[in-house]
């Protein structure tokens, strides 16, 4: 008994190891080869900080990563803001129970498919293509994330906590914004992050309804990888490798508050 | 969630007016676009712009032996993608749950990180391993493993490599959190009624877990049926799936309300093979009641 | 009744608000007042720092937009008949879709400043017979970047044998991802230059290409360069333009026109007819011509210049030069890419020929 609960353990960490050696490998050779002075497949030559002063000197970059961010700023608070509005809804009384499951699907469906589907809806009504249908579309993403999680969240709460506030003598709106909006508001923030990294990294809905004027990161990105290498986009990953930790870093902070609420 | 004590409100359709938005949105942007690329299928368009009429020749034209394997392939990346990202997901689920207590959170967060940066830097990433001179050629060569670099850019292997890559988060969260509200003691308790490690895993904890398991698979065997920017960058885009079929389609000339067609067929295959999928789950994981 | 009818005004007043969020970048394109022009290129041809020295030099702010096909720009043209933009980049055969569509601009030649120094041979060509709709701005020819080492310890061909010929092949080739150009270069190796390839024809083809497959590392039109550098493939299907920019970082690359005859690619100026900045537009198509632009733009592009003139200084190979300045005679030899198949065929053709084992 013994010997074979040691065996699992060696085994289980063993692969532990070697599936976060997987995950890892090919970050950190990605960025020790953003400091090559050679452009890949050239091998170590020297260190060198020269890809990363010609990222910052990229015009376009800097227009897609501006796009990229604005996007997934804009869709992030849209939906956020339209997850806040049905709460209200729900606090006072309002029936959602029967139309939760109507935004399941977003999350369910292949981004393809939602991709084509819109952007057949876009030419048919002739709406141009740009930013505005790209946020429209990430937005769809993010209330099939938002809506789920937060009414969940909501349905958690205990009510005794919003009657108690009502018989004291607020109003249904003055509860709203003093109780039931605080109570929510780590996993709103949490639920905004998650959309908003979906959104900034997307590449699938961008490639389909953003339209030829607006670039995105991704956009960029996949245009470099087709047209073959460059270190420049080494010192890209490690920029926005660290950003993302950043972020990972905030969500995980959020998390750790929501389990104790 | 029921309030007992809601004085009466002045005027009712207030909060109305906050609770449409969501649900417009969803109808007008979600089901009806849906909606919109199912009667493109079937109705005739003509080169004005006009429609003509109904019929069942787009559809017919994806009926073919040609895009039925391009569907049938991307079924079997799916289900390949899921049946790896299991293997390796439980395990590591089970580890992190069960185990490693004190590091739970850590491993967590090592295992979000790559998830939040944009998946085709880590595409490019693979580039560097994989390369004839390479990482892992460089590395198994000085070794002396290997006498001559191993190809593994521009197959199958590579694209499986980072289909998993990506995939892995999105299947071992769901079973972790089913593992997370698994009991241990259930563990130990049939354990100490003589029971193997294979009987407790296969009749205890598989069964039990399967809730995160098909959230899990289906998490990964979906996405990964539309997918077609990882196969045509790790695959040297010699193979076609049915992403890239309907790029190729939608993006082409006159072509889209073709491209919706293959769109719609594909998703219809896709929603018959996750069904029998989900039945066959059951079946394979739950044991087998002795009469 | 009185609750149904507030709750669809409510409805009514939140489409409302969306689609007009929506449609707004509709209205405010009517931005014709401002210095600025829109132009939708390809991502390499006309290089950012030109840009940025004219918009120095005369005021005219230039918005850049990139496509990855000729597909691409002949879509968004039809779908949007040209609204936004002020200067487009066609291909040859893409002018002439667009012509039939009654979307280009006659182009005054009067406003031009370069007119007589354009390479004769450019001109005249079935797509756009008297160049009244289109200005040749670049051109490349395609043929086969080869790894010369690899060549060194065996024999080599320049010819289309390179790619198609089963006994000659050992070594695997990078090869173009249009399904365009495979089916012409199949079609053209074949059975010659035809104009459209009859039903066994069609096969012959397919069945050609699907042989190819297995000597393929990959199908990629433009990572042609990072094949050779890489040493994965001694052979690679690619333009002139690229490899000419891969033989200044990587020596042993070289540049093999098939001796049977190639297909060129001219990438032509063109004024979509509903702008309204044609004034600021010439300007910038005059700022392109110049000496100092055409020198940038081959160095860091690669592509042929349509000017005679502006080649004394520029930093080029003599086998270049030989092909910008070939003869008339020369230049018959080189054709244009067109569908040999219907466009549904083409379709099939390429799904069966990438799916199949």
């Amino acid at each position: 008994m013994k010997n074979q609960a040691k065996t699992a353990k060696i085994a289980s960490v063993t692969l532990l190891l070697f599936t976060y050696l997987f995950l890892y490998v090919p970050i950190i050779v990605l960025l020790v080869f953003s400091f090559n002075s050679e452009s890949f497949p050239a091998p170590w030559k020297e260190f060198s900080f020269k890809w990363y002063i010609e990222l910052f000197h990229s015009v376009y970059l800097w227009e897609s990563f501006l796009n990229s961010l604005v996007v997934a700023a804009s869709s992030t608070l849209i939906s956020v803001v339209m997850g806040i509005f049905l709460i209200f809804y729900a606090l006072q009384g309002g029936r959602i129970g029967n139309f939760l499951s109507l935004f399941y699907g977003n999350v369910v469906i292949p981004e393809t498919v939602l991709a084509v589907s819109l952007l057949g809806f876009f030419t048919l009504m002739s709406i141009p293509l740009g930013l505005t249908t790209l946020v429209l579309a990430h937005t769809v993403l993010g209330l099939g994330f938002v809506i789920p999680i937060v009414y969940a969240k909501f349905l958690e709460l205990d009510p005794k906590l919003t009657e108690a506030s009502l018989v004291l003598g607020a109003s249904p709106i003055q509860t709203f914004f003093k109780v039931t909006l605080p109570l929510l508001r780590p996993s709103l923030i949490s639920t905004g992050l998650l959309v908003f990294i979906i959104s900034f990294d997307d590449f699938i809905l961008a490639y389909f309804c953003a339209g030829s004027s607006s670039q995105t990161i991704s956009l960029y990105i996949m245009s470099m990888l087709r047209s073959g290498v460059s270190p420049v986009v080494n010192a890209l990953s490690a920029v926005l490798l660290a950003l993302s930790t950043l972020f990972a870093v905030l969500f995980f902070s959020l998390k750790t508050k929501v389990r104790i609420v | 969630m029921k309030l007992k004590f809601l004085p009466k409100q002045r005027s009712s359709e207030f909060p109305f007016t906050f609770g449409a938005p969501a649900i417009i949105w969803q109808i007008l942007f979600f089901y009806f676009p849906l909606l919109i690329i199912v009667v493109t299928s079937f109705i005739n368009i003509s080169e004005l712009g006009e429609i003509e009429g109904v019929t069942l020749k787009k559809i017919a034209l994806f009926l073919s032996p040609t895009y039925m394997k391009v569907i049938l392939s991307s079924m079997l990346l799916g289900v390949s993608n899921a049946v790896i990202c299991l293997l390796v997901a439980y395990p590591l689920a089970y580890f992190m749950a069960i185990r490693g207590k004190k590091h739970k959170n850590l491993l967590l967060f090592l295992l979000i990180i790559p998830f939040w940066t944009n998946f085709l830097l880590h595409v490019y990433a693979w580039f560097f391993v994989l390369e004839r001179d390479g990482f892992l050629n460089t590395l198994l060569l000085k070794i002396g493993f290997i006498h001559e670099p191993i190809h593994f850019l521009n197959s199958i292997f590579s694209i499986m490599v980072m289909m998993v890559y990506y995939y892995l988060p999105f299947m071992v969260l769901p079973i972790y959190s089913s593992l997370e509200r698994f009991d241990s003691r259930l563990i130990e308790a049939s354990l100490d009624l003589g029971a193997s490690w294979f009987q407790t895993f296969r009749r205890i904890m598989l069964p039990l877990t399967l809730g995160g398991i098909r959230a899990g698979f289906f998490l990964v065997y979906i996405p990964s049926f539309g997918e077609f920017a990882i196969p045509e960058l790790m695959g040297g885009d010699k193979y076609m799936f049915v992403g890239s079929v309907v790029s190729h389609y939608i993006l082409g000339d006159q072509t889209g309300s073709l491209g919706a067609a293959f769109t719609v067929v594909a998703c219809i295959c896709l929603l018959l093979s996750a069904v029998g999928l989900f039945f066959l789950l059951n079946k394979i994981i739950l044991p087998k009641r002795k009469k | 009744m009185k609750k149904l009818l507030i709750r669809s005004i409510v409805v009514l007043f939140w489409v409302g608000l969306i689609f007009t969020c929506l449609y707004f970048p509709k209205f405010s394109l009517t931005k014709g007042q401002s210095r600025s022009i829109n132009v939708f290129a390809w991502g390499d041809i006309i290089d950012p720092t030109i840009v940025a020295k004219f918009e120095e030099e005369t005021g005219i702010s230039v918005h850049l937009s990139y496509y990855a096909s000729n597909e691409e720009l002949v879509v968004k043209m039809k779908a949007t008949r040209g609204e936004g933009y002020d200067l487009i980049v066609p291909s040859d055969y893409a002018v002439h879709l667009l012509i039939q569509d009654q979307l280009l601009e006659p182009i005054d030649r009067s406003k031009l400043t370069f007119w007589s120094e354009i390479n004769k041979n450019l001109l005249g060509h079935p797509f756009d017979p008297d160049n009244k709709y289109s200005i040749p701005l670049e051109w490349e020819i395609f043929g086969f970047g080869v790894d010369k080492d690899y060549f060194k310890t065996h024999p080599m061909v320049s010819s289309w044998k390179l790619i198609f010929d089963a006994s000659i092949i050992d070594y695997k080739i990078a090869m173009t991802n249009d399904p365009i150009e495979a089916i012409q270069f199949a079609g053209f190796y074949l059975f010659g230059d035809k104009e459209e390839l009859t039903g066994p024809e069609a096969l012959e083809v397919k069945k050609l290409l699907k042989q190819q497959k297995s000597w393929v590392e990959a199908y990629a039109s433009f990572r042609g360069d990072y094949f050779l550098a890489t040493r994965n493939c001694p052979v690679v299907v690619a333009s002139s333009s690229y490899i000419w920019k891969t033989i200044r970082q990587f020596p042993f690359v070289s540049f093999v026109v098939p001796k049977e005859g190639t297909f060129i690619s001219i990438e032509n100026l063109a004024i979509p007819a509903v702008s309204k900045k044609q004034e600021f537009t010439y300007q910038f198509i005059n700022y392109l011509f110049q000496h100092e632009s055409v020198k940038t733009h081959f160095e860091k592009f690669g592509f042929f210049p349509s000017t005679l003139h502006s080649l004394e200084d520029l930093k080029v190979d003599p086998a270049a030069i030989e092909l910008i300045n070939a003869s008339e005679e020369q230049f018959n030899h080189f054709h244009f890419i067109n569908e040999i198949m219907p466009g549904q065929q083409i379709h099939d053709t390429w799904v069966e020929v990438k799916s199949g084992s």
